[in-house]
């Protein structure tokens, strides 16, 4: 990620800008932070590789130091690298617990084991990648992570989270069994329950 | 519109019995939850409404946009035993948790009729976990006035310092809930959509559907609710002069009964001088009252009408000019007749009566002095022709 030029240059990292783009296949209206201590800026973290030494969105836990995100995507994703920027100071946290395509993942079962535990030291400006283990990464459509600790402070504070990896497509639906009719006869679509409600085309 | 999984949770503990929302709580409740429940779905086709009762915390219907499943168990809900808040709450929060739209955003609504027994650091870790998942909860406190405090309490720990997606709704005893609830942002989201104009919680209260003329309805609410008003004003206002009130009608009423159609004419005429004198009048309520009683039971004709009209106006003569002013409102008259048993409001002897009384109304006092006279001699005279 460090180049070699001069260290007042300008040039823009090009690779780096190229892989860590997953944040925009993430379907941002559904994405959800819990114990998030202002609504919405879970939302400003996933930004793209350029803009995350923005030290102006942030996301602070808000009751003790947990914080969960619940990642949906717009299609299936293979994702390899995770990069977290946080404060140089105990409020970075220091565990990541992540799962994939589990998405009614809250705290009370994010307490068990997880798909894949990683711990993280101080990255006050994404130096680090931690590498995330293909075997259950390869095909995501829903990425959960839970940040349950931090290195000591009341709260825990997160600048950026960076996803690394490729867009594999949107979902191609399930294979359906159709029945093909000429006439539609009534006695094919026999409907026992009585209470079916009125759908009203609004 | 967002979409929305909403659970609401119904107090069906033994305080539901009481009547003081009418019919009883228990009805109210089931009004007020038809009510969120066709707004919810207005609003959003796709949104899932849920049902659990507090008492037991049990799930009485899972999440669901069908109508039908919801109705049929909502009516069948059995009174008995006492709330427990909490575990209700946590109950919803599970049938909210396995809810089948993931993305859907997670409500709850609870009623709360009964007083709340709940050990108070339970309840604030209660508030501090729904704040969490995220679980925005309405809670609609109704004849109960002791857990205000604590909801209080409990819904701004959960709205935290910005949000305001929670709301507690306190509906004195005696009110109409699902009334009380249509100004709320229960029913109202925040683009203001909610239900259409003129949607009174109970549908088709005047024989119209409101929403084939939502106007009509709301223009036909505006006046019941106006005459409400102007009606105990004037109770309020002439509780001293009940007797002669019902004069006027027991007189129409005796002679709208009273179909003859060759004297009707003169009849009318009489009724309404009738009507004139007995509001120029005073009290003396027992004597008016006897006399009126005594009237429509013996005989319904018209010279003994104007006999018993002419022995009241023989009464002492007071003249409290709001009295007058409030009885010669034929509006007013209207209402008082609609109330009496047996007269029909619109049949033609009164309505025709309730006209002569308008013109009369514009014409001088000294006319209808005059008048009095003159029916008096007649009376007199016909005395005479009887004896």
């Amino acid at each position: 990620m460090q180049h070699s030029c001069s260290r007042t240059c300008q040039h823009v990292d090009e690779i780096s800008v190229g892989q860590w783009n997953l944040y925009m296949k993430i379907d941002k209206y559904n994405l959800q932070c819990y114990n998030e201590k202002h609504d919405g800026s879970g939302k400003d973290v996933f930004r793209a590789w350029d803009e995350r030494l923005d030290r102006s969105k942030i996301v602070e836990s808000d009751d003790e130091q947990e914080l969960l995100f619940s990642i949906p995507f717009n299609g299936a994703v293979k994702m390899t690298g995770l990069c977290v920027i946080g404060e140089n100071g105990p409020s970075h946290p220091n565990i990541v617990k992540l799962w994939s395509n589990v998405p009614e993942l809250r705290f009370d079962n994010a307490r068990g084991k997880a798909h894949q535990e990683i711990a993280l030291t101080y990255d006050p400006s994404g130096t680090l990648a931690y590498q995330v283990s293909p075997s259950h990464f390869s095909r995501v459509t829903h990425l959960s992570l839970y940040f349950p600790s931090n290195f000591g402070d009341e709260t825990t504070c997160i600048y950026y989270i960076g996803l690394r990896g490729e867009y594999l497509g949107v979902i191609k639906s399930n294979i359906v069994i159709a029945t093909y009719e000429a006439r539609p006869q009534l006695k094919d679509h026999k409907v026992d329950d009585l209470l079916t409600g009125n759908r009203e085309i609004q | 519109m967002p979409l929305e999984s909403t659970i609401i949770c119904i107090d069906n503990s033994d305080f539901m019995r009481d009547g003081d929302f009418i019919p009883t709580r228990m009805q109210a409740q089931q009004d007020a939850v038809s009510l969120i429940f066709h707004a919810k779905t207005r609003s959003n086709p796709e949104n899932n409404v849920g049902l659990l009762t507090l008492a037991d915390g049990r799930v009485v219907t899972q999440l669901t946009s069908d109508v039908g499943k919801v109705f049929s168990k909502l009516h069948l809900l059995p009174i008995e035993g006492k709330i427990d808040f909490c575990k209700g709450i946590k109950v919803a929060n599970l049938a909210l948790k396995h809810r089948l739209g993931k993305n859907h955003r997670p409500r709850i609504v609870v009623f709360v009729g009964s007083p709340l027994e709940v050990d108070p650091n339970e309840f604030t870790k209660l508030a501090k976990r729904l704040k969490k998942e995220k679980i925005s909860i309405d809670i609609v406190v109704f004849g109960e006035e002791s857990s205000r405090e604590k909801f209080e309490e409990f819904i701004t720990v959960i709205n935290g310092k910005e949000n305001t997606n929670s709301h507690l709704i306190c509906v004195a005893s005696g009110a109409n809930l699902p009334d009380a609830l249509i100004n709320t942002p229960i029913i109202q989201s925040e683009d203001g959509s909610g239900l259409p104009n003129g949607y009174s919680a109970s549908a088709f209260a005047f024989g119209i559907n409101p929403e084939d003329d939502p106007e009509l309805a709301m223009a036909l609410r505006i006046s019941m609710e106006e005459q409400r008003r102007v009606q105990e004003a004037e109770i309020g206002r002439s509780t001293g002069t009940e007797g002669a009130q019902q004069n006027p009608p027991t007189n129409t009423g005796s002679s709208g009964t009273n179909e003859m159609d060759v004297t009707r004419l003169t009849e009318d005429e009489q009724i309404a001088l009738a009507i004139q004198m007995s509001m120029t009048q005073a009290e003396s309520a027992n004597t008016n009252d006897v006399e009126m009683k005594e009237e429509p039971s013996t005989s319904t004709d018209i010279p003994s009408n104007t006999q018993q009209s002419t022995k009241t106006n023989e009464e002492t003569q007071q003249n409290t000019d709001t009295f007058a002013a409030s009885l010669n409102d034929p509006q007013f008259l209207r209402d008082v007749l609609r109330d009496l048993p047996g007269v029909d409001v619109d049949s033609e002897a009164v309505r025709a009566a309730l006209e002569q009384v308008q013109q009369q109304q514009q014409q001088p006092k000294k006319d209808t002095e005059d008048n009095d006279d003159n029916d008096k001699s007649n009376a007199t005279k016909k005395k005479k022709d009887e004896k």
